[in-house]
């Protein structure tokens, strides 16, 4: 069982929810929905009410007639103060602060948030936030989101975690991944950062048993040197993926009004990267691609050697490209993979690498394909243009089980052939197979995989 | 020889946030770092000019040494491939009228005469602390490059011989030592010994805020560093 502080943070048996309510525009009314789906117990906390949403509301935290392990507060921040008092007095030793209104805006808010970081250092009280989101854990519904399930889709349960200082990217990358299917393990946005910071959560989930890769949003580090250490324990156990954003001048102005903190100069976060083993992702497109492919694919990039199976030339070219650029190579497939390739392919179809089965290639002829020749390679990428006759929606099944069985990584690319394409694409990631929407990110998903492989995993 | 402290503690003990050119090579020296043979000279003793150029043999350099010009090249303090004894002199007056025109208050104490170093491999060492990461190296192309092809990696200290390495294969200058295009390679080691001297300045001498060694001169045998910047905290 981790030792981390932050373990009780994504599993409280029991929270209180400070500023809950009914209406629907206030953070305190999303958050007592989600909460709804918490597998714990959770107490609203309000005096204004004695009933909320059908559940039992408590004037303070100090009449809930339970031990409270976890306080998740969603008061205008000048309230918050006065309320650290009563979480001391309930014994209540972890809480995350929803409220805006500190650092972020201003020399008033950041002296509140200085006093509040005092009282909670004296009382003993571990802090997330404030201008947070909180946590979310898939292994047990734990949901502080002050963002409607109606309006933002949860991901499932999953591999992957995240890491986050923006609460927005937060959501927009747990979104993305759930609208293809992909679920995650567990999401923490930290804000200002006033206690949790970005190396305390890589360091737990560098344990977590159910967390196999982490991708990290980051403006700024709390304390570099720290975050260097947590990183570089962290990747010498699991792929983590890191987009620094506000890399130039201008974006660094953004990042300071934003956040409140200063970003460090980009060519120092690249060195960190670099030296933690960590995958660094380019900007948005890159880091939900990257995303998916540690979260999804359980094998290894072993080496630069990349197998193409296409049943549309254009695309393998495309591919092949890209796959230069990112320093994979791509021999020709072995003499004897070429031989019986040809006894069961018609004399037009290609059989070097990229096989290209044309616009006439069958379900069966991608299994024979990547059971033959993917053997021999690190990696491949299958593309599939659902828009010929041949090919069928079963085509998914059949391409998952060929890769599975050869145990390497693949990452597919469709583009092609409406719903019908989407039915197929959904069955593969399902299946555990990443899916992109062009050549050229596929390849980059894959050497994204190659560069977590490296450091002797 | 001075030792690194007693040359940082000299300048701190004088109020100045810089070392002079022949202090911060004599602190490179004392770490290990190659410089060209140099001599300093009283700036108004021209016979110990001459008989420095005599000892040091031609082509020479010559830099003018001020605590108020931190920019050489700008102020105009440097005067390259000077040939023989006329061109000396003229090069040593001409530069005083010069500086004092550019910089204005500013005081020539000495003039450093160098050798004239052969064409190589140009690189840019240094070092520099941050706020969030602590100390730190810097490694790339250097000379006139620096600015052009943005070819500058960074590495956090402390750093392991595998990290060094690392460091230095993402960037050009990194390529560039390995030879290329038929060209012999060049003397990799000695680059990666002063990336390794400046790395201790910067982790045992917290009074030192950054250090430019630019450009940094690599032959197939042998590093030698042109020039010598150290800014203190």
């Amino acid at each position: 069982m981790p030792t981390n502080d932050l373990h009780d943070f994504f599993y409280p048996r029991t929270v209180a929810l400070i500023g809950a309510t009914d209406k629907p525009t206030k953070p305190g009314r999303a958050i007592l929905e989600n909460l709804a789906h918490f597998q714990g117990t959770f107490f609203p906390v309000n005096p204004k009410h004695s009933n909320l949403l059908g559940r039992r509301c408590y004037a303070s935290v100090k009449e809930i007639p339970d031990k409270i392990d976890l306080a998740i507060m969603a008061l205008p921040a000048p309230h918050v103060e006065r309320e650290m008092d009563a979480l001391r007095d309930k014994g209540i030793r972890r809480l995350i602060l929803i409220s805006a209104g500190f650092a972020e805006a201003g020399e008033e808010g950041l002296r509140l948030q200085q006093r509040i970081r005092e009282t909670a250092r004296q009382y003993g009280i571990r802090v997330i936030g404030p201008n947070a989101l909180g946590v979310f854990n898939s292994d047990n519904g734990l949901d502080s989101f002050f963002v409607s399930r109606e309006r933002v889709s949860r991901p499932g349960a999953g591999r992957l975690s995240i890491i986050s200082q923006s609460g927005a990217i937060t959501v927009i990358l747990m979104e993305a991944l759930a609208r293809d299917g992909i679920g995650i393990a567990k999401a923490i946005n930290y804000g200002n950062r006033l206690d949790v910071d970005d190396a305390e959560a890589l360091d737990y989930f560098a344990d977590d048993p159910k967390t196999a890769a982490v991708a990290v949003y980051l403006e700024s580090v709390a304390d570099g040197t720290k975050f260097l250490q947590a990183a570089k324990r962290f990747a010498s156990k699991k792929p983590l993926v890191i987009w620094k954003a506000g890399k130039h001048t201008l974006g660094a102005v953004a990042v300071s009004s934003h956040t409140a903190t200063l970003a460090g100069r980009y060519g120092l976060y690249q060195a960190a990267m670099r030296q933690a083993g960590a995958v660094e992702a380019y900007g948005f497109d890159h880091m939900i691609d990257a995303a998916k492919a540690v979260a999804l694919m359980d094998y290894p990039c072993t080496g630069n050697s990349l197998l193409i199976v296409t049943n549309g030339g254009g695309m393998a070219v495309a591919a092949a490209d890209q796959a230069e650029q990112e320093g994979f190579v791509m021999p020709r497939t072995p003499e004897a993979v070429r031989n019986r390739l040809r006894q069961d392919f018609p004399p037009f179809f290609v059989t070097n690498n990229p096989i290209d089965l044309t616009g006439s290639g069958k379900d069966e002829d991608y299994y024979t394909a990547i059971k033959e020749a993917l053997p021999h390679y690190d990696a491949a990428v299958v593309i599939l243009l659902m828009g010929t006759t041949t090919v069928t929606e079963g085509v998914a099944e059949i391409v998952a089980r060929a890769c599975h069985e050869a145990g390497k990584p693949v990452a597919c690319c469709m583009l092609q052939g409406l719903g019908y394409t989407r039915e197929a694409m959904s069955t593969l990631l399902k299946l555990g197979i990443p899916v992109y929407p062009s050549p050229e990110r596929a390849v980059r998903a894959l050497a994204v995989l190659r560069k977590t492989s490296c450091r002797g995993r | 020889m001075k030792t690194p402290t007693e040359i940082i503690q000299t300048a701190i003990g004088e109020g100045r946030k810089a070392l002079l050119e022949h202090e911060a090579k004599e602190l490179a020296r004392a770490v290990g770092i190659a410089v060209p043979r140099y001599e300093l000279v009283d700036a108004h003793d021209k016979q110990a000019l001459f008989m420095a150029a005599k000892r040091l043999g031609f082509p020479l350099a010559l830099k003018a040494v001020s605590p108020e010009v931190l920019h050489k090249t700008d102020a105009g303090a440097v005067a390259l491939d000077i040939a023989n004894y006329e061109e000396l002199v003229e090069a040593a007056d001409s530069m005083k009228k010069r500086v004092s025109e550019r910089v204005p208050g500013a005081m020539i104490r000495y003039f450093l005469l160098e050798e004239m170093m052969a064409p190589g491999l140009e690189l840019l060492i240094g070092g520099l602390r941050d706020v969030q990461f602590g100390p730190a190296v810097a490694f790339g192309l250097g000379g006139i490059w620096v600015e052009a092809l943005k070819d500058t990696a960074f590495g956090i200290l402390p750093m392991t011989d595998r990290e060094t390495l690392d460091m230095m294969a993402g960037t050009k200058a990194g390529k560039f030592l390995k030879g290329f295009r038929g060209s012999a390679p060049l003397d990799e080691k000695s680059a990666i010994s002063i990336i390794k001297a400046v790395s201790q300045l910067m982790t045992g001498f917290t009074e030192i805020q950054e250090i430019d060694l630019n450009p940094v001169r690599v032959y197939p045998a042998g590093a030698v560093a042109l020039d010598v910047r150290v800014i203190l905290r």
